[in-house]
């Protein structure tokens, strides 16, 4: 749902009373008229059922308010008037147990908790929608859009019994889940730190092979160096010569007689063929 | 004329899967598929008031498609971001819906036969139940369709809106408003309407019951 679908789901509103540092933060996302708006004062004008309070709730003092602040609001809600409390926590991770604490000491019902679209560029996650009531307002569906309506039938007897129903066996089947879930978190917070361990691992590896790589790479240069020295080479030609003596007559002097030429030519290593 | 066993019936529909095209398949045979295109167009429209104009992909809606075929509304139903599950006796239709994808979560069941430890918003069967021919198993399908509904969620059935039972061919069987309604008042289910498809000549249309109690 979109943050200024939220007004008209709460339903027939003659003021809004938002409870923030300037009174006013919210005016524009809800897109409230002016002249129905109003910031709120402990104990100041008093409210009636066409009162809906209002409040972004979170975790970021700096842009959101708490529950404690917001209490003294939903407590001087008559009966028929409402609250429309965006929450700036994402539905996953939601603590909503202070807040519920707060509307049930209130005498509010908790009508509808709407998950929000666009949350990048408000920041509110869902909106909690309560009623302050006397008696059990008609229950409400997930994702229901008809704006509220307090007056009509209560559940009946069968109705909260099948509400009590579900509660029961769904709390049941919650517990396993939240078993699994938190094994999964553990699990996956395992895997993390193993991974965080096999790339130290691996770093370490990388930094051994880069110096193992270093010193190779030198032994290959002195290597090259000793092959291209004239002892070496001298060497090379008369052990060739030794172990063919018939050519060895004449390729040792050629041989030599080469080495001789190319003295003091630098940079006289072998070429790739050598 | 005499009806179709429970085997033969399910033998036609697997056939009837395996052999006719997507929307034939599981629609009206009698019109082509451009025709039934349109028809499962209607439905989907009409589907889409019962269920909402509303989405979430953090806090999505539950539905179950009981009688899915080919899986042509679970799909389309899945695309607006719902968690769709659907379900079809046939093992040549599920085995096309696994293949084609697109979100939704298929098993092959009956519909009395469904078992599932979570409840959805909406239960909906689109020109299923008139396929059972088989009257136990259609009460017995009913009523575990209904059960699988949470408190003010919606249960959405094609059938026709009149009185009365009427049988059309070998292997369907319509049944009015009187089966309907007081076997689904004793499930907890209220009666909020039946709406033709106003479609071609159509009798059929949907009725649909909200989980009161």
């Amino acid at each position: 749902m979109l943050i200024h679908e939220l007004l008209p789901l709460v339903g027939d509103v003659t003021t809004v009373v938002e409870v923030s540092e300037n009174g006013q933060a919210l005016r524009e996302l809800l897109r409230a008229p002016a002249e129905t708006y109003r910031a709120y004062v402990p104990d100041g004008e008093k409210m009636d059922a066409g009162t809906v309070v209002t409040a972004f709730l979170g975790p970021k003092p700096e842009a959101h308010v708490d529950v404690e602040t917001v209490a003294p609001a939903l407590r001087e809600l008559p009966v028929g008037g409402r609250a429309l409390l965006l929450l700036g926590w994402p539905v996953p991770d939601l603590p909503y147990h202070r807040l519920l604490d707060e509307l049930v000491a209130a005498g509010c019902q908790v009508l509808q908790v709407v998950p929000l679209d666009k949350v990048s560029r408000h920041g509110a996650h869902c909106a909690v929608l309560a009623a302050r009531v006397d008696r059990l307002a008609p229950l409400r569906t997930h994702l229901t859009d008809t704006p509220v309506v307090l007056d009509g039938e209560s559940p009946d007897l069968r109705a909260l019994l099948r509400l009590t129903g579900e509660y029961v066996f769904q709390d049941l089947l919650s517990r396993p889940l939240r078993s699994k879930l938190a094994d999964a978190a553990d699990r996956i917070k395992a895997q993390d730190q193993r991974i965080r361990q096999l790339e130290k691992e691996v770093a370490a590896r990388d930094a051994t092979i880069a110096k193992a790589e270093s010193r190779l790479a030198r032994a290959r240069n002195d290597i090259a160096d000793l092959r291209a020295s004239t002892p070496f080479r001298v060497g090379t030609t008369v052990v060739q010569g030794a172990r063919r003596p018939t050519r060895g007559i004449v390729s040792v002097p050629v041989g030599l007689v080469r080495i001789w030429r190319k003295r003091g030519v630098p940079g006289g290593r072998p070429g790739p063929e050598a | 004329m005499t009806l179709l066993t429970d085997a033969e019936a399910s033998k036609y529909w697997n056939e009837r899967h395996q052999q006719e095209t997507d929307l034939r398949s599981g629609g009206d045979i009698s019109f082509d598929e451009a025709t039934n295109y349109m028809f499962y167009l209607r439905r989907l429209t009409m589907l889409m008031d019962r269920v909402g104009l509303q989405n979430n992909p953090v806090a999505p809606l539950y539905l179950l498609d009981a009688g899915c075929g080919k899986g042509y509304f679970s799909r389309e139903l899945a695309k607006f971001g719902h968690q769709v599950d659907g379900i079809d006796g046939s093992e040549a239709a599920i085995a096309h819906c696994r293949e084609l994808g697109g979100g939704p979560r298929y098993h092959q069941t009956t519909l009395s036969g469904w078992r599932t430890p979570w409840l959805y918003d909406v239960v909906f069967t689109v020109d299923v139940l008139f396929h059972i021919l088989d009257d136990a198993e259609w009460a017995r399908s009913t009523r575990n369709l209904a059960s699988l509904v949470r408190l003010g969620g919606k249960l959405v059935i094609g059938d026709w809106g009149q009185d009365g039972d009427h049988v059309y061919g070998n292997y369907q069987v319509v049944r009015g408003r009187d089966k309907y309604l007081p076997l689904l008042d004793a499930c907890g289910m209220r009666f909020d309407g039946w709406e033709p498809y106003r479609f071609r000549r159509s009798p059929i249309g949907l009725y649909t019951f909200t989980r009161i109690g």
